[in-house]
This record gives structure tokens, C-alpha cells and sequence, in this order.
């Protein structure tokens, strides 16, 4: 009798062992969200302060468009999951006159982290479960301090706000002229795609779709994204 | 029953009359069997006609007989009476001994004739019963022509616009400081007596930027009327409110001419057709044109003019290149341009001449106003002041080398100087600055040419012409810290063509292939321009562009019916272009060479009128065109015919038709009425823009009623465009186009 508690206690033992091997293991699958696309206004004269993405806020039901993205003021205080800035840098040309590069980037917000977790639509539409792996990988953004990315003149200095920018998860990756498409590929067959883990915990899939959009939208970039879980 | 019966005799006689008309083919020449150039032929019932260079002629009279009457300058009249069998007839004027009593020759040779390419001309007739905004309003009913509707819009014809497409007034060249090339909304269109295009290169004659054609507008002659005269238009439009007032006056006694025309219009913003407002595209601006004329004889004489356009503000419709968040608008628009010509025609060894001389000076103040998207704060304003002024002067002589044999010789030059400062307030940042970016940036063209043409027949013509130009281009003002001299280029070029004419029964051939050109100006070479859609930069190391045209026109004519096939083909070499530039704010572009492009297609197009349907010398006509266009960027290294990439701006095809009813001219009561459709396909071959715009078909009509039995002869005419009020997107247009716009003009004459 004695031996038949003994071995049943082991097996109870192992079988609570394997039940919590399971649980460290587990993987998140996507839940029932739509694929949500916005094109957002990348000049800096028409967007100066940035659009706020928030994927998943408390105000609304996640079906409901109106508070994904906010173009952002000084006096916005609202949250955001990732921001879309374009920094405008002036400098002066070799004729003497003063002429504006504006810099794009997504920045991710406060309590938010992300990492690269592959590339092109395909790799967006079949990303549906998370990993310890793909939990593990995400970091937080570095802070940018565009201010020290200026020079004497009080200008942006291009390669100081290049590195700082290349310095953050996703920064200006998806920019036409930093992703390179090879011969027989399409921009969005390469664009990165991110899993990004929200300030409130749950989970989401991001890409820039285009980052030029076509006519009449050149000065618009197209972003996608899905919720996982919340 | 009864009435149909009625209706259908009535046809088959109208048919029959007019059907029933007889044509014949002469020549005119001297005692010496010389050919006599340009005698007027005239039958008694009014038909007329005029000789070619070469003394031929082709005219057409109702019934078994008639009688003509040739006349020319230093022949005496003669009258021949022609039968339905006579086919052909040749007729010798005898010389005057004595001094020469002037003949006039009133009526001229059409450029439909003259033209070794396909050609169309529009009237003062067809002109007004549009009731036109601009010129590209009455061109855009042509067949060939592209629709761009709107207050400012370049004129596109078979695609190519602005540089490649020369406009002309009375025979000499426009300027522009609009990056893309001439805009004709500075133009009084009423002031013109008609607008002649020549479809097709013609850069031996009229020198760079005549590759898709020539654009002809043509003032009505001061010598036109004698004595005096005036005329006093109103005008409204129901979808902008525009307000118009034209006024004209003139004065002649044959020898000394005087005329001038007024014209003021303002307009509020235009509704689509769904009823919402185009934000920001009202306009206002006013025009003198002042022409003043001198006789010396029937030979000679001498014309100032002074055309004066003051515009502004106008703006374009919120949203037009694809931005809710920014507003343009040209705060002012000046522009002066004096013209003076002395034209002499001999008709001896040197036929004519004509010495041109002009001076133009434009002025315009383009503003853009940037707005955030949060909360819809002015961000940034950008003002360019753009200041131009070209001056040239040219010389046309015609040439009989002997009775076959003809000559045209010129030569042209010309100068053009532009600045484009600009100013700009960052609101975000907080920072204002002032760029000169152009300043004085200016270039030289001079040219000469030399055409020869054969006439071995009168069933034949041959043209063969030379030219070159050479162009010196200067960057202006340097300011740089890196640059102590401005930069300087000189370019090149060598045009020319081969062209045969062959006149057969009842139709024509003409073939031309030719070697055109433009080159690059001082805006694509050195000056950024700052245009509404974004910066324009320049480009120093552009090359000239060139244009190898292989055209045909077969022209079918009957006196009831015509038709034209005009079917081409061209390769530009360093097609000058735009290539976007990424990483700016916004969207920009810089200037580059594609280095060759294939552009092939044709119109076809046919016209029927009918005399004598519900009354005596009434005309009823229908016409309708076809144009289709196909555009390739084949690259440097592939051959002519290869697959390539679809060139963008490359208009779609389309359908134009356009049934015209006129009342008997000589009734005291005239009546016009007409209605027109027109239909573009979708876009199927995108370029790099991957932007198409729907099918859509555009109905208008007009009606036009004179009344002859009042001193002041009243006339009312009513133009209505998108009859259907459907909302349609004009060849790449990000905004609907007009709803439907009723506009009436009623004019009274005073003399």
C-alpha cells in the first residue's frame, strides 16, 4: 500500500512537473482582430510632431478606426504605441541657400518594445503565434536625443541623426532609400515586419507597407498592422 | 405618317442638292505659261477658293455648269464657264501693261493647305459658340488634343505639352517661366481670329520646342473693318459665378488701323458635380490688346501690338496633386508683351518678307501655404517671386528660285532671363529665410534655316529643309562659396526634314520625317524651380533633346464629306523628364534625359456636312475623331521596338464628336446650335505614376442666336459644359472635374 501511495505520489510529482514544463512553454496565438492599414502624412510642414499609433487603447472597441493614429501637437497627451516622425533638417546647399532633408522614423513609445521578427506580407499574414524566442528578443527603444544630434549652427548634422536614428528598433529601416529591394522583389515583399509588445502588454504585428504611396498619395506612407493578443 | 414621309423627301432632296456637286482641278498661269501664285477663284454662286504657289487650284459648283472668275494682282479678270464633263481646265490671265490696280486678296491660304503635316484651324465661329475659359478650352475639342480642364492648364497635344509643343502669336514664340512650359490662361481667347496647329515636327521653320507641333493663334487683322467699330460682351458662368465683360473698338480707312480689346472676368470657387466646393480655385484677371497698323501699299505694312495680362489672385483647387494640407495660390501674374512686324509681299523673286522684332516681360508670385494635419495650424508658407523677360527678333522670307522652285529662309533669335527668389516663414520651427536660387539665370538661341521646295507638278510637292541653332546657356548670379563663375554651357543642334506631298483625285497624301528638337533652357539647366507640387531641381549636365518623326497625313476630301488619317511615329532621344528624389520633405524632382522613348499613334477623324436641310444655305456638319497615343521608355541600349517601361503622361484614347447646326448666314436672324460628346477610355498602360483615371464620357452643348435686323446686331449665346453634371477625372487628375456649367455671353455691336 505503502508503495502504491509512493508511486503514486511520483506520478502526481511528475505529472505536475510536466504540467508546469507546458505553461513556460505555451504560445500566444493570434485572436479574432482585423488588419488595419493607414496611410499617414509624412511631411514634416503638414505633420511636424509626429502620428501616434495606438494599438490597443481602452476608449473604443480595437474594430472601431477613429483613435488608432492621432496626429500628434505639443499639447497631445495622449498614448502611443509607435510614432511616426519626420524629423525636417535644414542645411545650406553649395549655392548658399537654405534648403530642408526631412529624416522619417518610427519610434516606439514609452513602455513599449519591439524587435525585427522577419520581412515581407507574407511573413506578416503567417505570423499568427508568439514564441518565448520572439518574447525574449524584444527591447525597448533607446532614447533619441535629437539634440545632440545638431551641430554648431543649430542644424541637424545628417550622419549624428543617421546613427541615432539606426540606433533604435525599427528607426528608418522601412525608408526607400535604406531598404534595399533586390531585382524581382517588391517593397513589400522585403519591408520588416515587427512584433511589438504595447505599453499595456499585449501584442501586435507591424509593418510599413509603402512608404511612398502611389498617386495621389506620394506624400503618404502606408503602415499595416494586426493585433495578436491583448 | 405624314410628317415623316415629309422629312424623309426632304432629306433625299438636301441629300441630292448637295450630293450633286461637281469638282474640277485648273491651273492659273501667265502668257508665258508661268504659273500665276495665289489667284483668287471665284464661282458666281459664292463658292472660292485660291491658287497654291504653283497656280493650282480645286473647286467645287452645284449643278451641270458654272461660271468662275479668276482674278490676280497684275492680270486682268477672266471668266470661264465650266461643264460637269470638264475635269480639268487651265486658265491664262493676260498680263496689265499699264500700272497696276491693287487687287486685295482677301481671303488666304489655309494652313490645312499649306502644311506638310496634318493641320486643323478653328474660327472666330467656333470659338465663340464655346464660350471659352481659356484656349485650351477650344483646343481640347480637337481631335489630338488632350482634355485638362481647368484656369491654368498647359495645352497637351498627342501627349506632349509645353516645350515640345510651340505656342505662337501671330507667328512668334510665347515664354513661360512654368516648368511645365506655356500656360494660355494669360490670353484673351476672344481677341483671336482663329488658332491653326500643326500637328508634327516643324522645327526647321519655327526652331526649338516644335516637336509635337505648333500652336497658332492668330489675331484678327486692325485692316479687317474700315471705319470704326465696337463691340461690348457680358458674360456669366453658373459654376463659379464668373463674371466676364469684354469690349473691343476699332478703327481703319485701309491705310492706318486701330484696335483694341478689353477683358475682365472674376470668378468664385467651382462646384463638382456633387455639389461640394473646389476650395481655393476662384480666379480674377484683366487683358488689353492693343494693335495698331500701317499700310504702305497693298505690299506693305507695318503692325504694333501690346498685349497686356494682369491675373490674380487665383488659386488651384484644394487637393489637386493629392494633399488636403496645403493651399496654392498666384497672389499676382503680370505679363507685357510687344510685338512689332513689317510684312512685305512682292510676288516677284522674293515673294515675302517678314521682319519680326518682341520684348516680353511676365511677373507672377506663387504662395503655398502648408497647414498641420493636428488641428489645421498654417505651418510654413513658401513664396517664389518669378521675374522673366525674353526679347528676339526674327526674319521669314519666301523665295521663287523659278516656276518650280521655291525657297524659305530665315533666321531667329532670342533671349531669355529669369530670377526666382524665394522666401520662406517655418512657423514650427521658427526660423524665416531667403533664397535667391535663380538670379538672372538666362540663355541665348540664335538660328537659321533653309527650305527648299519642288513643285514638279501639280499633282506634287516636295519639302527638304536645314537648320541649326546654337544655344548659350548661363547659370546667372553665382553666390556660392564653392563657385567664383557662373556656369555656362553651349549646346548645339541640327534639325531638318524631308516631307512630299501627292495630290491625287479626291485626297492627299502627305508624308514628313523630320529631325526636331528643343533644348534644355536655363530653368532645367540651372534654376530650381518651386512649383506647386514640390521642388523642381535643375540639372546641369541635360542634353539637348531630340525628336526623329516619320508622319503621314491621307486626307480623303469630298465637297459634302472629309477624312484624315494621320498615323506617327517618334523617338526622342534625351527626352528631358523628371525623376522624383527621394528622402525630401514632400515630394521633389529633378530634371534628367531618358535616353530614348518611343511614341507612336494617330488620329482619325472625319467631318460630313450637308447644305440647304430645313432652309436655303444652312449647313448642317457632324464631325468625330479618334486619337490614340502608345508612349515607351525603351532605354539607351534596347532596340526601337523593345518591350520598354510605359511612359507616364501618355493621355488615353479617346473619342470626340460634335454636330454643328448653322442657319443661313445672310438671314437677319442667324441661329447656331450644336452638341458635343466626348470619351476618354481608362488608362491601361500605366507609367510610373501607376495612377489611372476612370472612363468617362463629357456631353456639351451650345446655342447661339444673332440678330442682324437691330443696329446693334444683339447676339446671345449659351454654352453649357457636363451637360450631365457627371463627375468625371480628367487624364490624370486627382479632383473631379466641373459639374455642369451654363455660361451666357450676350454681345451687341456698335457700328
Amino acid at each position: 500500500m505503502k508503495k502504491l501511495i509512493y508511486a503514486l505520489m511520483v506520478l502526481t510529482f511528475i505529472l505536475v512537473s510536466c504540467e508546469k514544463d507546458d505553461d513556460a512553454k505555451k504560445l500566444i496565438t493570434q485572436g479574432d482582430y482585423p488588419v488595419k492599414e493607414y496611410y499617414l502624412e509624412r511631411n514634416p510642414s503638414v505633420n511636424p510632431w509626429g502620428a501616434g499609433m495606438d494599438f490597443i487603447h481602452s476608449e473604443c472597441d480595437l474594430t472601431d478606426t477613429d483613435l488608432d493614429y492621432l496626429y500628434l501637437s505639443p499639447d497631445t497627451t495622449n498614448q502611443y504605441d509607435i510614432k511616426f516622425y519626420t524629423v525636417k533638417a535644414y542645411y545650406t546647399d553649395d549655392k548658399g541657400d537654405t534648403q530642408s532633408e526631412g529624416c522619417p522614423a518610427m519610434l516606439l513609445g514609452e513602455g513599449v518594445t519591439a524587435f525585427k521578427a522577419g520581412a515581407g506580407i507574407d511573413f506578416f499574414d503567417s505570423l499568427t503565434v508568439v514564441t518565448e524566442e520572439m518574447i525574449a528578443s524584444l527591447a525597448p527603444e533607446p532614447e533619441v536625443d535629437y539634440e545632440a544630434c545638431k551641430n554648431t549652427d543649430g542644424n541637424y548634422d545628417r550622419t549624428l541623426l543617421f546613427t541615432a536614428l539606426d540606433q533604435c528598433v525599427i528607426g528608418r529601416s522601412f525608408r526607400s532609400n535604406v531598404l534595399v529591394v533586390p531585382e524581382g522583389k517588391t517593397e513589400q515583399q522585403v519591408q520588416p515586419v515587427y512584433l511589438v509588445k504595447t505599453s499595456e502588454g499585449g501584442y501586435v504585428k507591424f509593418m510599413v507597407k509603402q512608404f511612398q504611396g502611389d498617386a495621389p498619395k506620394e506624400k503618404q506612407t502606408l503602415v499595416r498592422w494586426q493585433v495578436i493578443s491583448e | 405618317m405624314n410628317r415623316i414621309l415629309l422629312l424623309a423627301i426632304t432629306l433625299y432632296l438636301s441629300v441630292q442638292t448637295t450630293f450633286s456637286k461637281n469638282c474640277i482641278q485648273g491651273e492659273v498661269t501667265d502668257p508665258d505659261d508661268k504659273a500665276v501664285s495665289f489667284a483668287s477663284v471665284q464661282d458666281v454662286n459664292g463658292a472660292y477658293t485660291i491658287c497654291d504657289s504653283a497656280g493650282h487650284f480645286e473647286i467645287c459648283f452645284n449643278g451641270d455648269s458654272a461660271k468662275i472668275r479668276i482674278y490676280a494682282l497684275g492680270f486682268y479678270a477672266d471668266t470661264v464657264r465650266i461643264r460637269k464633263e470638264d475635269k480639268e481646265i487651265r486658265v491664262i490671265l493676260k498680263r496689265k501693261d499699264t500700272a497696276l490696280t491693287e487687287v486685295s486678296i482677301v481671303h488666304r491660304q489655309t494652313v490645312k493647305s499649306t502644311s506638310m503635316v496634318s493641320a486643323i484651324s478653328t474660327g472666330k465661329k467656333e470659338i465663340e459658340m464655346l464660350n471659352p475659359q481659356n484656349i485650351a478650352e477650344i483646343l481640347q475639342a480637337q481631335t489630338g488634343f488632350t482634355n485638362r480642364p481647368g484656369y491654368q492648364t498647359p495645352l497637351t497635344l498627342r501627349g506632349l505639352s509645353g516645350k515640345r509643343l510651340l505656342v505662337l502669336r501671330n507667328g512668334l514664340r510665347r515664354f513661360s517661366s512654368y516648368p511645365a512650359g506655356y500656360m494660355s490662361h494669360t490670353i484673351n481667347v476672344y481677341d483671336l481670329e482663329r488658332i491653326d496647329v500643326e500637328k508634327g515636327a516643324a522645327s526647321v521653320v519655327y526652331g526649338a520646342g516644335a516637336m509635337a507641333g505648333i500652336v497658332n493663334l492668330i489675331d484678327k487683322s486692325p485692316f479687317g473693318q474700315k471705319g470704326a467699330n465696337a463691340r461690348l460682351t457680358t458674360g456669366y458662368g453658373t459654376i463659379n459665378k464668373e463674371k466676364t465683360l469684354l469690349a473691343g473698338c476699332g478703327w481703319s480707312n485701309g491705310k492706318l488701323a486701330f484696335k483694341t480689346n478689353l477683358r475682365y472676368r472674376t470668378a468664385e470657387n467651382f462646384k463638382y458635380p456633387d455639389g461640394s466646393i473646389a476650395e481655393n480655385s476662384f480666379y480674377t484677371d484683366k487683358d488689353v490688346f492693343t494693335a495698331i497698323g500701317y499700310k504702305f501699299s497693298e505690299k506693305q505694312e507695318i503692325l504694333l501690338t501690346t498685349d497686356i495680362h494682369n491675373g490674380g489672385p487665383w488659386g488651384k483647387p484644394v487637393g489637386f496633386n493629392g494633399s488636403d494640407y496645403m493651399r496654392v495660390q498666384t497672389s499676382n501674374e503680370n505679363s507685357y508683351n510687344y510685338s512689332l512686324q513689317y510684312k512685305l509681299n512682292t510676288g516677284k523673286v522674293l515673294q515675302s518678307t517678314e521682319l519680326s522684332t518682341f520684348y516680353s516681360n511676365e511677373s507672377r508670385t506663387l504662395v503655398k501655404n502648408y497647414y498641420t494635419a493636428a488641428g489645421y495650424m498654417l505651418s510654413y508658407v513658401e513664396t517664389t517671386r518669378f521675374s522673366n523677360y525674353c526679347y528676339g527678333v526674327q526674319i521669314k522670307n519666301k523665295v521663287k528660285i523659278s516656276k518650280n522652285n521655291l525657297m524659305n529662309v530665315g533666321a531667329e533669335f532670342y533671349g531669355f532671363h529669369i530670377s526666382t527668389p524665394t522666401d520662406a516663414v517655418d512657423y514650427i520651427e521658427g526660423i524665416s529665410f531667403q533664397n535667391r536660387v535663380s538670379q538672372n539665370a538666362r540663355s541665348y538661341l540664335s538660328g537659321m534655316y533653309l527650305e527648299h521646295i519642288f513643285l514638279p507638278g501639280k499633282k506634287f510637292k516636295f519639302a527638304g529643309g536645314l537648320r541649326y541653332d546654337r544655344a548659350s546657356v548661363y547659370e546667372g548670379d553665382v553666390y556660392s562659396n564653392t563657385q567664383n563663375e557662373e556656369k555656362h554651357e553651349n549646346k548645339n543642334a541640327i534639325s531638318g526634314n524631308v516631307a512630299a506631298l501627292w495630290r491625287l483625285k479626291d485626297s492627299r497624301i502627305k508624308i514628313n520625317t523630320a529631325r526636331s528638337f528643343r533644348m534644355p533652357e536655363t530653368t532645367e539647366l540651372y534654376a530650381d524651380s518651386y512649383t506647386s507640387n514640390g521642388i523642381v531641381y535643375a540639372n546641369p549636365e541635360l542634353e539637348p533633346e531630340y525628336c526623329h518623326s516619320f508622319d503621314v497625313s491621307y486626307t480623303y476630301e469630298k465637297s459634302f464629306f472629309d477624312a484624315e488619317f494621320s498615323p506617327f511615329i517618334w523617338f526622342v532621344d534625351n527626352m528631358i523628364s523628371r525623376e522624383e528624389i527621394k528622402g525630401m520633405p514632400g515630394t521633389n524632382y529633378q530634371f534628367t534625359n531618358l535616353e530614348k522613348c518611343r511614341i507612336w499613334g494617330g488620329e482619325l477623324s472625319a467631318n460630313l456636312w450637308l447644305k440647304n436641310t430645313i432652309m436655303g444655305k444652312d449647313r448642317l456638319s457632324a464631325s468625330i475623331g479618334a486619337a490614340y497615343l502608345n508612349g515607351t521608355d525603351i532605354g539607351a541600349n534596347a532596340g526601337l521596338w523593345a518591350k520598354g517601361v510605359p511612359m507616364d503622361y501618355v493621355p488615353p484614347f479617346n473619342l470626340k464628336s460634335n454636330v454643328v447646326y448653322n442657319s443661313p448666314e445672310d438671314k437677319k436672324t442667324e441661329l447656331n446650335v450644336a452638341i458635343r460628346a466626348t470619351y476618354y477610355s481608362r488608362q491601361t498602360r500605366l507609367g510610373e505614376s501607376k495612377y489611372a483615371t476612370p472612363a468617362y464620357t463629357f456631353i456639351g452643348c451650345s446655342a447661339g442666336l444673332s440678330i442682324k435686323r437691330f443696329k446693334t446686331r444683339p447676339s446671345l449665346n449659351i454654352a453649357v459644359n457636363n451637360l450631365l453634371n457627371t463627375e468625371y477625372y480628367s487624364f490624370l487628375s486627382y479632383l473631379p472635374g466641373e459639374g455642369r456649367d451654363v455660361r451666357i455671353f450676350l454681345t451687341i455691336h456698335f457700328n
